[in-house]
């Protein structure tokens, strides 16, 4: 999709419009869509398997992962918050936490993909860890403020499980990166 | 606008965590059946591997670790293990015989999902069930599951022992063989607990310590002794095992006791549910 540019007499409809295109063309967002759909039917299903000892694995996280290393800070803000939000709809605590969690991630994650190598193992390891350990003091944070009950240390092995988890399905996920014609920030 | 989305978003996300609360069962359950295409094969065959890879322990119905244990407490599980066998003769021939009272007023069903992240919750089929509502009774012959929370639309949430909203009075037993083989339970005179759950057990607050002390070991059992459950086959049923005694210095205190499902709530399968509340 070619973008048209701000012209100095734009008006502020024609801004906005520009900007809403800008977020749209940064992912194709029926990919998306499927692949939110995907993680959070796994994510129900095994709910009470997906787990090691007593510490689950948050698979949302890796489709957040997944968004927030490849495409721009702006759609991946977008589709990081609608992941959170359906997370929270589907499964317990306060409705905006999970949310609030992965717009974090997005934040600090998102927009970084020239500085990195989107396709390495390691990478994946590393930023999956990053998120888990972001949304184990985000949940931590909401929690002291609602007194849900969880703990740091269950969320941090949490996020370490999530981790090693995330390197085969990033994989996997890397191999339909295509599909999601994630544009770069080096250019339109 | 740019700047604009990125602040906006966590700001929402913010307000709402810190202001709604968490989201009605019946949106949720409608949510998890939206998802059910995945979720279902991936739980069956998320069933299926674990089913394939985890050998059944029978140590495990009892958390505590036997190698932790001192010889008092190894012979108070050893008899409750014992107890438990003879119990669950005792259980089998009921369930052959009586058609009782908690049979003849509960309904076998089957578990859907687990726990969740942030709450110990089970979902379960209401197909099976009679009338299914919310504040109804769950258990497994092993014990106590806990309450019916909130019933939506093919599915019903089941509130864990092990909850942090979990709250019920229990009391102290222990079970003591007689020389003839057979079992006593015996109750120990003790206060009657007040059981919360802690998200991962159970913990009994709030117990004079002067009383506990030498009384109660790591081992007895915590079974249900609750007036809000009317039907008489439900008091007695076990709660949990004592799994740690937290004893203040001085007998003025409470002490804090520990206490462990004596149900494996993570891959327990199949309950039963009392009809009515």
């Amino acid at each position: 999709m070619r973008l048209p540019c701000v012209q100095p007499n734009s008006s502020a409809t024609d801004l906005l419009r520009l900007a809403c295109r800008s977020i749209l063309a940064g992912l194709r967002w029926l990919a998306f869509i499927i692949l939110a759909y995907v993680m959070l039917g796994l994510a129900v299903g095994l709910g009470g398997v997906a787990r090691v000892g007593a510490t689950p694995i948050n698979l949302v996280l890796i489709a957040a992962v997944f968004i927030c290393i490849n495409a721009q800070r702006d759609p991946a803000m977008i589709a990081c918050f609608v992941l959170g939000l359906l997370h929270d709809l589907v499964g317990g605590g306060p409705v905006g936490m999970y949310a609030l969690a992965y717009c974090c991630v997005a934040l600090l994650v998102a927009g970084t993909e020239r500085s990195m190598a989107v396709e390495h193992p390691f990478t994946h390891f590393f930023v999956t860890l990053f998120g888990g350990i972001i949304v184990a003091i985000v949940v931590k944070f909401i929690d002291a403020w609602h007194g849900i009950g969880t703990s740091l240390w269950t969320d941090l092995l949490t996020a370490f499980y999530t981790a090693i988890v995330a390197v085969p399905v990033l994989w996997a996920l890397n191999k339909f990166r295509k599909r999601f014609r994630f544009r770069t920030s080096v250019g339109w | 606008m740019r700047s604009g989305t990125i602040i906006l978003l966590p700001v929402v996300a913010l307000l709402s965590a810190l202001t709604l609360p968490e989201a009605k069962s019946g949106i949720r359950t409608s949510l998890r059946a939206l998802f059910s295409p995945v979720a279902w094969p991936a739980h069956r065959v998320g069933q299926a591997l674990s089913r394939a890879t985890v050998t059944p322990d029978e140590s495990k119905l009892f958390s505590s670790e036997l190698g932790n244990l001192s010889t008092d407490a190894l012979i108070v599980q050893i008899q409750n293990l014992n107890a438990q066998l003879e119990d669950l003769k005792k259980l089998s021939h009921l369930y052959t015989q009586m058609g009782a009272s908690l049979l003849q007023s509960s309904d076998l069903t089957s578990v859907t999902s687990g726990p969740t992240d942030q709450r110990q919750f089970l979902t379960i089929s209401t197909a099976a069930l009679v009338s299914p509502r919310a504040g109804s009774a769950v258990f497994h012959p092993l014990g106590f599951v806990g309450q019916v929370d909130s019933v939506g639309v093919g599915a019903a949430r089941v509130m864990l022992t092990t909850d942090v909203m979990f709250k019920r009075t229990g009391r102290f037993v222990r079970y003591q063989a007689r020389a003839d083989g057979g079992i006593d339970i015996v109750p120990l005179g003790l206060d009657q607990p007040l059981v919360e759950g802690t998200g991962k057990g159970m913990v009994a607050r709030q117990m004079a310590a002067r009383d506990i002390r030498n009384v109660l070991k790591v081992g007895d059992i915590v079974e249900l002794e609750d007036p809000a459950f009317t039907l008489p086959a439900l008091r007695g049923m076990r709660l949990g095992v004592v799994t740690e005694i937290d004893l203040p210095p001085t007998d003025a205190e409470f002490a804090e006791i520990k206490i462990s499902p004596t149900v494996d709530l993570l891959s327990i399968r199949e309950v039963f549910v009392v009809r009515g509340s």
